[in-house]
C-alpha cells in the first residue's frame, strides 16, 4: 500500500514562500509465528508418566499472524520421540496432541495429532491469527537420571 | 536403591513460562516478487521475541494444492521435474544465516540469477525462514533435572520470479455444498488460466431473496495451479430453506502491492443452495 502525504502551502501577508513537500512510504505485509507460551510439565515423578492435554493450561501455544482471511497450513514437520539428557540417557515423550483455533482458546477449535502431514491445511482466519495448542506425554523411567534433557520440535506454517 | 524423587521437566523453552512472547521472527514482506527488470530485493526478519534466535534461510520448490478434503496446503518437492517451473535453485539469498537478538533487524538480500536462455514465464520456489531459540545450558531445578524441547518454527512463503508478458485467470465451476454441523461447506473447482500464479481474492456467500447477505465469504487466494478448495461458512442462526450463493473471484488484494498482482478478469458464479438444519 503506498501513502502520499501532501503539506499545504505556506503563505502570509510578509512572505511570499511557498512549500510543498511530499512524502512517500510503502507499507508492506507481514508474517510471524510466535512461541507464546512454552509446554510446562512441571515435577514429574519417576517412573510416572504425565501428560499435559493441548487445552491444559501448560499447554505449548504458538501464534501465527497473517493478513486477515488468508489460508495458512501448519504441519509438524518432525516430532522427537526421545529426549536426550546426561550421558546419552533418553527420556520417552509421545501422544502429542494438540488443537487450533482463530481465537486465543483451544475451546471451539479443532483438535489434531501432530503429525508431518499438513493438520491446519487452508485455514483462514478473520483477523489474520491463528493459535495453535499442544501437549504431550513423558515417560520418566524407574531409574530416570537427574540432569538437562533437550530435544527439538519442527513445525512449519506455510502461507 | 532407588527411591521415585520429583524432578521438574519444562518443555519448549525452558525458561520463558509466563505468556510473554520467548520466541518469533517477523517476516515482511509476506510474498517475494522479482522480474526480469529488476532482478533483486529484500526482506526484512525482526526478532520479536524476548530470546535470541538463529534463523536460517533455505529455499525449495513448492506448489500450492488442495488436500483430499479441500484444505489448501502448500506440496514442497525438493527434487521437482526438469520441467517444473522452479526458481529453487537460482534465487540468491544472503544471508542464508544469521543470529537474531531480541527487538533486532537483519536485512536479507535477494538476488535471482536464472539460467541464460530462460523462456518467458513465471518461476518459483518457496523461502523457508527457520528460527530457533538460541541453545543454551540449561540451570538445574530445585532437585536437578531440567528438560527442554526447543522449537523450530519455519515459515513458508511465496518467492516469484517473472519473465516476460504474464496473465492470469480463475473460472469457478462443479460447486457443491454440504451442510456440516454449523457450518456450510462449499468446495468449488477452481481452474487457473494464464502463465502467472493468481494472487486475489474469493467474495460471496449466502443471499437472500432482499440481496441481504446473511452467510459471507470472503477470503484471499493464492493459487499456483488449478485447484479444488473448501471453504467454510458460519451458519448462525439461518433456517432451513433455499438461498443464493455468490462467489466472486478478483485480484483485489490489499495486503499486495497493485504491481505484484496480475490482474484477472472478474469471474462470478451463482446458484441456488438448499440448506437443511437439523435442530
Amino acid at each position: 500500500m503506498c501513502v502520499a502525504l501532501a503539506l499545504p502551502s505556506v503563505s502570509g501577508a510578509q512572505t511570499a514562500l511557498t512549500a510543498t513537500v511530499s512524502a512517500t512510504a510503502m507499507v508492506n505485509a507481514a508474517i510471524s509465528v510466535a512461541s507464546t507460551h512454552t509446554l510446562t510439565f512441571g515435577a514429574v515423578t519417576q517412573n510416572v508418566s504425565k501428560t499435559i492435554s493441548a487445552t491444559d493450561i501448560n499447554a505449548g501455544q504458538l501464534v501465527f499472524s497473517g493478513s486477515p482471511s488468508s489460508p495458512a497450513s501448519v504441519t509438524f514437520m518432525s516430532i522427537p520421540s526421545q529426549l536426550v539428557g546426561p550421558g546419552g540417557a533418553s527420556l520417552p515423550i509421545d501422544t502429542f496432541s494438540g488443537y487450533f483455533n482463530t481465537s486465543n482458546s483451544p475451546s471451539g477449535g479443532t483438535s489434531f495429532i501432530p503429525s508431518p502431514v499438513a493438520q491446519a491445511a487452508g485455514v483462514s482466519s478473520p483477523s489474520g491469527q491463528l493459535y495453535i495448542f499442544f501437549g504431550a506425554t513423558v515417560h520418566p523411567a524407574l531409574e530416570q537420571p537427574t540432569g538437562a534433557y533437550r530435544a527439538t520440535i519442527v513445525m512449519q506454517v506455510a502461507y | 536403591m532407588w527411591c521415585k524423587a520429583a524432578f521438574t521437566i519444562v518443555l519448549l523453552g525452558a525458561y520463558a513460562n509466563t505468556a510473554a512472547v520467548a520466541q518469533g521472527v517477523v517476516i515482511t514482506p509476506h510474498f517475494v516478487f522479482v522480474t526480469a527488470r529488476d532482478k533483486s530485493t529484500t526482506i526484512d526478519l525482526y526478532n520479536s521475541g524476548g530470546e535470541t534466535a538463529d534463523v536460517s534461510l533455505s529455499t525449495v520448490f513448492g506448489t500450492y494444492r488442495t488436500d483430499s478434503v479441500g484444505g489448501i496446503i502448500v506440496i514442497a518437492d525438493t527434487n521437482p521435474r526438469a520441467d517444473a517451473p522452479s526458481a529453487a535453485k537460482w534465487f540468491d539469498v544472503y544471508p542464508r544465516h544469521v543470529v537474531l537478538r531480541a527487538n533486532m533487524h537483519q536485512v536479507i538480500k535477494i538476488l535471482a540469477v536464472p539460467p541464460g536462455g530462460l523462456r518467458d514465464g513465471e518461476y518459483r520456489t518457496r523461502l523457508i525462514v527457520a528460527a530457533t531459540p538460541l541453545a543454551r545450558p540449561l540451570p538445574p531445578s530445585q532437585n536437578g533435572t531440567t528438560i527442554a524441547l526447543n522449537v523450530e518454527i519455519q515459515t513458508s512463503l511465496s518467492m516469484i520470479y517473472r519473465q516476460g508478458p504474464m496473465s492470469s485467470g480463475v473460472k469457478i465451476s462443479d460447486v457443491r455444498a454440504t451442510v456440516n454441523g454449523d457450518y456450510l461447506d462449499v468446495r468449488m473447482h477452481l481452474e487457473k488460466t494464464g502463465n502467472a500464479s493468481f494472487f486475489g481474492k474469493l467474495r460471496g456467500g449466502l443471499v437472500e431473496t432482499t440481496g441481504r447477505v446473511i452467510a459471507p465469504l470472503e477470503v484471499n487466494l493464492a493459487m499456483n495451479e488449478t485447484m479444488d478448495p473448501r471453504f467454510r461458512l458460519p451458519l448462525g442462526a439461518l433456517k432451513t430453506g433455499t438461498y443464493s450463493l455468490r462467489l466472486n473471484i478478483s485480484s483485489d488484494r490489499v495486503d499486495i502491492p497493485p504491481d505484484d498482482v496480475v490482474a484477472v478478469a472478474r469471474e462470478r458464479w451463482e446458484g441456488n443452495i438448499t440448506v437443511q438444519r437439523g435442530y
